[in-house]
């Protein structure tokens, strides 16, 4: 088994040593929105223990502030799942990336790394299995960079809940989710091809339009109409660099 | 909202995200995305985002005046700049927030 705990505790410590080594600077980087999830889920009135709970269950930090958002301004159930679906259909594309390197694993270690696959797991892993094809203890390195990075996500997350319930109300801090996803936004925009920054432009545009839509279903209105401005400024102008997520995830700036 | 429809939300939540992140990784070759999806799936970041984000900061029409929007307006253009320039979100949450309080204050 490539990498896997049996073929000797010395090829797969030695990996796992190597993901963990790259993966602290990340850790570092994950902390802010870690605490930033954990704040704004008690400020939009979450529970403590759902508050908590949700980083540890979900552990995908940018569909759990966009679920606090639509929680706040009063979206159904169904737009907010179909919110999930759409700000994590990336993760689809990561498993399919890392599936050949991970395939070594038994399948009930296969389950834990894909619950533990983020951004920046899969960026770290394409790019050590990119750069050294011929390295092995795949599964080492993976478990190296991925169990630390949830560790730190979900601790910080944790903290920000409790420090979010001592914070004084009347201070606006809510704003601060806006203000996250305008980082983020922004850090996608910036990497993007032009289809990517038409179909941004073209979903900003229809959201502000569509808002007065019930159910908060401008939002779901507006990302489609983008998508598929984006495509079809691609088939009209050429294909934008290929998708594959790496380019993209490798911000350091979402889970 | 309800103790029971926020864990059932989560568990759903947590259920779709497990579900995209096993597809591959625990299923191997079995399932294929139809080229369309795929290419689709690049835009989804930014259009999403978008659609999070722009509605955040300026609203049409309604009610609101100047007063309760051009905080929201100066927070997210500051907001804006520090994001282009630095990317960085400690930066752009202390710029963007430290705006919204002073431009509150002097509208206040």
């Amino acid at each position: 088994m490539d990498g896997g705990p049996k073929d000797g505790g010395t090829a797969f410590a030695a990996g796992v040593r190597e993901g963990v080594r790259d993966a602290l600077p990340v850790m570092l980087a994950l902390m802010p929105l870690g605490l930033v999830v954990g704040v704004a889920a008690v400020e939009v009135g979450l529970p403590l223990a759902q508050a908590i709970g949700m980083s540890y269950l979900v552990f995908a930090g940018v569909s759990q502030l966009a679920a606090l958002q639509l929680i706040a301004v009063g979206s159904p159930v169904a737009v907010i799942l179909v919110t999930t679906l759409l700000l994590n259909l990336r993760f689809a594309l990561y498993s399919a990336a890392l599936a050949e390197h991970l395939r070594a694993a038994p399948g009930w270690l296969r389950a834990i790394m894909a619950f533990l696959m983020t951004d920046q797991a899969m960026a770290l892993g394409s790019q050590r299995y990119a750069l050294f094809p011929e390295r092995g203890a795949k599964v080492a390195y993976y478990l190296g960079v991925a169990v630390p990075i949830g560790v730190v996500w979900t601790t910080a997350s944790t903290v920000g809940v409790l420090i979010g319930a001592g914070l004084p109300a009347g201070l606006s801090l809510d704003f601060a989710v806006p203000l996250v996803f305008l980082t983020l936004w922004v850090a996608a925009m910036v990497r993007g091809a032009p289809p990517v920054w038409v179909a941004g432009a073209v979903a900003g545009g229809v959201a502000v339009v569509a808002r007065p839509l019930p159910f908060n279903l401008g939002l779901l209105v507006a990302a489609f109409a983008g998508i598929a401005a984006g495509l079809w400024w691609e088939t009209r102008r050429g294909p934008a660099p290929r998708p594959g997520g790496v380019s993209r995830a490798q911000g350091g700036d979402a889970t | 909202m309800t103790g029971a429809t926020g864990w059932g939300l989560i568990l759903a939540m947590a259920a779709i995200t497990f579900a995209l992140r096993a597809s591959f990784i625990v299923l191997q070759d079995r399932i294929h995305l139809p080229g369309l999806v795929r290419r689709g799936l690049a835009y989804v970041p930014a259009a999403v985002l978008a659609a999070i984000v722009v509605p955040a900061f300026v609203q049409l029409g309604g009610d609101a005046g100047l007063a309760d929007q051009a905080p929201r307006w100066a927070a997210g253009l500051v907001g804006a700049a520090v994001a282009v320039r630095t990317r960085h979100m400690v930066a752009v949450l202390v710029a963007g927030m430290l705006t919204l309080w002073g431009v509150q204050a002097l509208l206040g």
